[in-house]
């Protein structure tokens, strides 16, 4: 039981990895501000990957002043703060970019990867559940 | 006999005076030991004193740096809608000069509608932006920016982020304002000159300079009086950082010991970097100004490093008298002052000869206004202090020299102050009896990220005293339904925005005082069976109880604590119709739970604090919390929206807004035309706005005819953004009959936002 468990964290760490190249290039909505929306978020992934989380955080803040409502900058800071194993943040943010990405399938497939994740990390197995047939469910759907 | 007797005295004398002899030799060789110790042991002991006294000054803490409160930095970028002159004002009142080419960080100037600026360099908690030569083009009459281009390297910037404005500085108690330098950054020149003005042998003495003193003795017994000096930068520093500015001897001597005990434990630079950080220039309003790095921009709004020869040298003038040099009020002997320096730094070939007469035709520079001593934004400043409250104590608030990053943007505070100014002008007007009466407060934030941008706390723009939007606590009045109402909609199975509501008369007896309390509508009428839409658009007092006893008024308030209502209150029934005091700001906190689409944000006033060396602190990231069904909060949003367009707020909103602003809203009033609230957003800005009087008395005015006015021209000002059209997941839209008394203005039928399952896709509620 435990295994499968554990198997499947990984296997989600793994899904969440290669679709964390995607999400980088995922095209951004606002259509007039996406050259300084996207440079910013360059530059949070740059800082990411140098494991300067926080600043990363901040970068995509600044982002979201400009475009508020852009799904994938809320995501990504899920991402930030479930890399900082803060949780409770990290699903809430996701659930905040399922709010805005209604039409945005893998968006929000990923969405509840990260708060199956963040689940995960508080030991909450039911929630866990719940997101993971979530992601499941729409994975599934056409 | 006598004369045995005389005899026998006569040796008992002799033998006394030797005895005598004896004991003062003995005293005498004792009394010289012991003036000896008497001499020394204080003398040691002195010397130890001052050597402990010097060590301490020097190697504690030698400052209080007050904090640094900035505003947010101005963010443009290509595409953004914002008006040139918008841009040229954040510019001015940041501090850079109108001039004719870009020679120095801080110049801007205009040029049709290109806006060329040389930004100063800043270091921000996310990176450090360097100072660079920009030209901002805009288009469509100056209201869109185009592009931003950095002219040296010849490229296209996406985003530009200008150094940010300073808002205010939370002084030391004792007054002092000073900001700290490294040596390294002291620009050579600067203490080049200052040595040759003010100490040439500072590198060889050893704090004290016997010639230098020897001449000030002739000097001064030539002139009659102990006045001038012969101090060393040592004996200077001393006299500034260790002792009291008496004039005595005593004091002189002390002054002379301390410089030879402070030269025998430090290195020349670290003694110099201690001057230049110390040495006074001149008074800002109550604050003195000490340093040579808090002069520079005292004085040429500009940061050490960036100053010339002439402006070096009016620095190292003023250090003799800053209040009797001082440029901006005796410019004449500034100017003197500044030539002879210059002369100096000739002759002791700091400068060449060319180098000073080019400098000695220059203009002095100083930035004409003087910066503020006091903040312009006291009722913001409130919040922030407040919010670095649960962080930092107090005394490293007045002592670390923090760095405070606010929230707080000029350009919508400036807006949201015309809008208030004006209007309460206005209604007062209208209604002479308020003359001089009516007051307001107005609160803006960010409807996404809880960001407070702008905050009004009285009708005088930048008043300093009771602050109405943090501190006034009035009662709500009908702000207070959306609550109810989102309850409802909440449980999506039993209510639509077409539920059918009961606004008939309701009567409830208190069964411990046997008081009846029976609500009316403000217009005294009964309406009978309405749809829950037009119940909370028009505010119908009896439809609304009537529905808060269906729900329950522990689900009520359930529902006021999600919102984030941050306190524990009883429920009565009266509660249900806005009988809870609150303030703006708590407002703020409950409506911004809707704008955000039933995410709870925290309102912050403060994103990140860094130490005064630039190190991080403090960050406050942006938090939201899901707290409400985004669908549910759609469809309340939806009602709002008929509310501003065709509810309450309908005639303000037709006179005051754009018609293309879709934006949500909810008045509120209050028992005899005591208080006027507004409370709405788009899906950029969120603002709630109060009008009302200290002492509590009517003033004739309803929430669409008072605060709406102020909220509707802030909103038309600021250009706010429509709410997105966009529905969340399990929202349909449905085209219906139009019921009957339906606030649409035509006839047939009306599109209607419900819920749907989410397993069958079906409306959750059937309308039929």
């Amino acid at each position: 039981m435990l295994l499968s468990f554990l198997k499947y964290t990984a296997m989600l760490k793994q899904v969440l990895l290669l679709l964390g190249l995607l999400a980088f290039s995922l095209p951004l909505s606002a259509a007039d501000a996406s050259a300084a929306v996207s440079s910013l978020l360059k530059s949070a992934h740059e800082e990411f990957s140098k494991g300067n989380s926080e600043q990363s955080a901040a970068l995509l803040e600044r982002a979201l002043r400009i475009a508020p409502q852009n799904p994938v900058l809320w995501h990504n800071l899920a991402g930030v703060r479930l890399n900082q194993e803060e949780w409770a943040k990290a699903a809430s943010l996701a659930a905040k970019s399922n709010t805005l990405s209604s039409d945005n399938k893998w968006l929000r497939i990923r969405n509840w990867t990260v708060i199956a994740l963040a689940c995960d990390g508080m030991g909450d197995a039911s929630c866990l559940r719940e997101a993971r047939s979530r992601a499941q469910a729409l994975a599934r759907s056409h | 006999m006598a004369h045995g007797k005389t005899y026998k005295r006569r040796s008992q004398l002799r033998q006394q005076r030797q005895k005598k002899v004896h004991n003062q030799r003995f005293f005498l060789f004792k009394l010289r030991w012991l003036l000896l110790l008497l001499i020394t042991i204080p003398l040691l002991s002195y010397a130890l004193t001052m050597d402990a006294e010097v060590r301490e000054r020097f190697e504690g803490k030698r400052w209080a740096l007050p904090a640094k409160v900035f505003a947010r930095p101005l963010e443009i970028y290509a595409g953004m809608e914002i008006k040139l002159a918008e841009v040229q004002t954040e510019l001015s009142d940041s501090g850079y000069r109108k001039t004719s080419s870009l020679d120095k960080p801080g110049d801007y100037y205009t040029r049709g509608r290109d806006v060329f600026v040389y930004t100063r360099p800043f270091s921000f908690w996310d990176g450090k932006e360097p100072a660079r030569k920009i030209r901002i083009r805009f288009k469509n009459k100056g209201t869109v920016i185009t592009h931003i281009a950095e002219l040296e390297k010849r490229k296209f910037m996406p985003v530009l982020r200008l150094d940010p404005m300073q808002i205010a500085k939370i002084y030391p108690t004792h007054k002092e304002d000073r900001s700290l330098v490294k040596i390294k950054k002291v620009p050579p020149l600067l203490i080049q000159a200052l040595i040759a003005v003010e100490d040439r042998e500072f590198y060889t003495h050893n704090g004290i300079n016997l010639y230098a003193i020897g001449r000030a003795v002739w000097m001064n017994i030539k002139g009659g009086s102990w006045s001038q000096g012969g101090s060393t930068l040592t004996q200077q520093l001393v006299k500034n950082l260790i002792l009291t500015p008496e004039r005595t001897l005593k004091r002189k001597f002390n002054e002379a010991s301390m410089a030879l005990l402070l030269e025998l434990h430090y290195e020349k630079d670290e003694i110099l970097e201690a001057y230049l950080n110390e040495v006074y220039f001149g008074q800002n309003g109550a604050h003195e100004i000490h340093g040579v790095a808090t002069a520079s921009w005292f004085y040429f709004n500009r940061p050490l490093e960036q100053l010339d020869i002439p402006e070096i040298a009016l620095l190292v003038g003023l250090i003799r008298g800053a209040s009797y040099y001082n440029p901006r009020k005796n410019p004449e002997k500034a100017k003197k002052r500044r030539a002879l320096i210059l002369k100096q730094m000739y002759q002791q070939g700091v400068i060449s000869e060319v180098q000073m007469e080019e400098s000695l035709g220059e203009p002095l520079n100083v930035v004409a206004k003087q910066p503020r001593s006091k903040t312009p934004y006291p009722a913001f400043l409130d919040m922030v202090r407040l919010q670095l409250k649960e962080d930092y104590r107090e005394e490293d608030l007045r002592s670390e020299g923090l760095q405070v990053f606010t929230t707080l943007d000029p350009m919508r505070q400036r807006q949201a102050q015309t809008a208030m100014v004006k209007r309460i002008h206005k209604l007062e007007k209208q209604n002479r009896k308020l003359r001089g009466k009516l007051n307001g407060a107005l609160v803006v934030t960010r409807p996404e990220n809880g960001e407070v941008l702008a905050v009004i706390g009285d009708r005088r723009a930048g008043f300093s005293g009771f602050n109405r939007a943090l501190n006034a606590k009035r009662s709500v009045g009908s702000l207070i339904k959306p609550a109810i109402y989102l309850t409802a909609l909440e449980n999506s199975r039993t209510y639509s925005l077409l539920s059918s509501l009961d606004d008939s008369k309701f009567e409830w007896t208190n069964k411990q005082t046997g008081k009846v309390w029976k609500p009316r509508n403000y217009s005294g009428k009964i309406h009978g069976k309405v749809p829950l839409f037009k119940a909370l658009g028009y505010s119908y007092n009896l439809a609304t109880v009537h529905l808060g006893f269906e729900l329950g008024l522990d689900t009520v308030k359930n529902t006021l604590i999600r919102l984030g209502l941050d306190k524990d209150i009883t429920v009565y029934p009266a509660t249900l119709l806005g009988g809870i005091d609150l303030s703006p700001v708590e407002v703020t906190q409950m409506y911004q739970t809707l704008a955000s689409g039933g995410f709870r944000t925290p309102l912050r006033t403060i994103r990140d604090v860094l130490a005064h060396d630039g190190k991080p602190l403090n960050r406050y990231g942006v938090q939201v919390e899901p707290r409400f069904n985004p669908a549910s909060v759609f469809l309340l949003n939806h009602a709002l929206q008929q509310a501003v367009r065709g509810g309450t707020g309908r005639s303000t909103a037709k006179a005051l807004l754009p018609e293309h602003m879709r934006l949500a809203g909810k008045t509120g009033t209050t028992n005899n035309y005591r208080d006027s609230w507004f409370a709405g957003y788009g899906s950029d800005l969120l603002a709630v706005a109060w009008v009302g009087r200290d002492d509590n008395k009517s003033i004739q005015l309803t929430g669409g005819g008072g605060a709406m006015k102020v909220w509707a021209d802030f909103m038309r000002i600021a250009k706010a953004s429509s709410l997105s059209k966009t529905s969340p997941k399990y929202v349909q839209w449905r085209r219906v009959h139009a019921p009957k008394g339906s606030l649409t203005q035509r006839a047939g039928t009306v599109k209607i936002p419900f819920i749907v399952n989410q397993d069958s896709g079906m409306l959750a509620y059937s309308p039929g």
